[in-house]
């Protein structure tokens, strides 16, 4: 469902982030990508959003090339993704509810829909109890948690998590990978960068490890 | 489109010193353009009045005979810059001087017998549609054989008619230093906006906002501001002009009998649209430009 072919990156500033990558997600699948710092990650994951056109090489989802995504229909292909970050790039002046809502207002969705599907996808996230609450008032698990509601209220084909657990403690790091794999057991192709070799081994999923913009390993833990 | 609304709002309560600083600018501007239109409005007034009163007169050589009279009113009326020509024989002179001088006199009148010493003063009263033809047709008429004579209210004309351009070109100016002076402002006003809501503006787009989404918030703020920036200068000149034209007319009224000042309604009936077109205008070029230049999915 995801592939790249013979991806190369190099920034504006002469910074190669990517090395002729080439390598296919299928649909459903869980994907962990790791490696050293600096070494391309969240480089990737800004392809795929487009937020940075690579410079060699193609990228398909779904078949289709998205280099040959014109700028205008950019909004209809990335609300097929869903996104969360190591600081969870929540809106500070609303509430926990607000946060969540704003996904689906983008997208035109109506306010009785919303004001049904919210709460139930916080719920899901377990903060049932939380919906009025700021950001501030929020441990960083639930803070992510948020995120992630965020993030799969629009029923994404596809969750990238850049970090998700980069700032939290194990407990919470574990609670979150474990709402990662509910959500990929809906459906969600998952591709999540971390550090985090612990949670990489617990899992026991397929790892691709990249090195100065290569792919150095691409194997599935046991 | 409500969520862009209250967002738009938000924007300009949040951002209350720049967006206060733009609405005033427009409305300053729009306020200069009231005062000078107003202005405008009742000096072309005056003029025009002085047009329909102030004219040329043109006496003629001893001998003239009637029908070359005649022939130059036909020749002047189908000139079409003349309103009305107006002839006054000899004769009618004479009477004319009779009744307002002699008052009815009968001795005096019998003493000049069939005399008629007003016999040159046949003459042609001019009225011009347009003060600003009257400096070439005096010429004109000056170059004419049977011509003795053109009297003509010359220079207060010219001087109106040159205050009046003046006026305007001075006014076109100012008002468009202000506007530039507005549209910069708004532009600081959105840019800010911009900046203080980027974080919103990134997930946004990350979410699948379109530019339009994004952009409406702060294309309404402009909007907003130009509206209030035109309403508020309207509502002020509106009682300005109310109260001071009520002051002028009772000051000068008696003194200056040309003088009138246009109906409130006549200039409100165009200054208004003028100005919402003006402020509203100025808010959605401000914003638009600001807004593509800055906010690209
Ligand atoms: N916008 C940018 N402009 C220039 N160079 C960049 C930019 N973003 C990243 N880079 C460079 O590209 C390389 C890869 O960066 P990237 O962010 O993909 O690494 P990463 O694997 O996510 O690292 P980390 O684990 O620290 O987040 C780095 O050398 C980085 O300095
Ligand atoms: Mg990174």
């Amino acid at each position: 469902m995801i592939r790249l072919e013979n991806i190369s990156m190099t920034y504006p500033a002469g910074v190669t982030a990517l090395q002729d990558v080439s390598l296919s997600i299928e649909k459903g699948e869980f994907v962990f990508v790791t490696g050293s710092s600096g070494s391309g990650k969240s480089t990737l994951i800004k392809l795929l959003l487009c937020e940075v056109k690579p410079t060699k090489g193609n990228i398909y989802i779904q078949g289709k090339n998205l280099g040959n995504i014109k700028r205008r229909k950019l909004p209809l292909y990335r609300r097929k993704l869903g996104v969360v970050f190591q600081d969870f790039r929540l809106l500070k002046d609303r509430n926990v509810y607000e946060n969540v809502a704003f996904a689906q207002r983008v997208i035109g969705k109506s306010k009785q829909y919303i004001h049904h599907q919210v709460p139930q996808i916080l719920e899901v996230m377990g903060l049932g109890d939380k919906l009025k609450a700021f950001p501030n008032q929020l441990s960083g698990g639930e803070q992510q948690r948020v995120a992630l509601a965020r993030a799969v209220v629009n029923h994404p084909i596809v969750l990238l998590a850049d970090e998700p657990t980069g700032n939290l403690d194990p407990k919470n790091s574990m609670e979150i990978m474990e709402l990662l794999e509910e959500i990929n057991k809906t459906g969600t192709t998952v591709i999540v960068v971390t550090h985090n070799l612990e949670i990489v081994k617990a899992m026991k999923k397929r790892v691709i490890t990249l090195e100065k913009g290569k792919i150095i390993k691409d194997e599935r833990m046991e | 489109m409500l969520y862009s609304m209250k967002q738009a709002f938000q924007n300009i309560f949040r951002n209350r010193f720049f967006s206060l600083a733009s609405i005033g600018t427009i409305g300053a501007s729009i306020f200069i353009f009231g005062v000078i239109y107003m202005v405008l409005m009742n000096v072309e007034g005056v003029l025009h009045s002085a047009e329909k009163t102030v004219g040329i007169t043109v006496f003629f050589e001893e001998g003239t005979k009637e029908e070359d009279i005649f022939l130059l009113k036909e020749e002047l009326l189908s000139g079409g810059e003349t309103e009305k020509v107006e002839y006054t024989s000899a004769k009618e002179a004479w009477e004319s001087f009779q009744k307002d001088y002699f008052n009815q006199d009968e001795e005096l009148i019998k003493a000049f017998g069939e005399d008629n010493p007003l016999k040159e003063s046949a003459s042609l009263d001019i009225y011009l549609k347009n003060v600003e033809s009257q400096k070439k047709l005096v010429g004109e008429l000056k170059e004419n054989p049977i011509v003795r004579k053109v009297n003509s209210s010359d220079t207060i004309a010219k001087q109106m008619s040159q205050m009046n351009r003046m006026a305007g070109l001075v006014s076109a100016a100012l008002l468009g230093i202000l506007l530039i002076v507005a549209v910069f402002l708004i532009q600081t006003t959105i840019r800010t906006g911009i900046f203080v809501r980027r974080d919103e503006i990134a997930i946004m787009k990350l979410i699948g906002a379109t530019d339009g989404m994004v952009r409406a918030p702060f294309v309404i703020e402009g909007i907003v501001i130009g509206i209030v920036g035109a309403c508020i200068p309207l509502a002020v000149l509106y009682v300005m002009y109310v109260k001071l034209g009520r002051m002028i007319v009772q000051q000068f009224g008696d003194a200056l009998p040309l003088f009138s000042i246009v109906d409130t309604e006549t200039i409100f009936v165009t200054l208004v649209p003028i100005a919402m077109v003006l402020g509203v205008g100025i808010g959605l070029f401000g914003s638009i430009i600001t807004v593509r230049r800055h906010i690209r999915v």
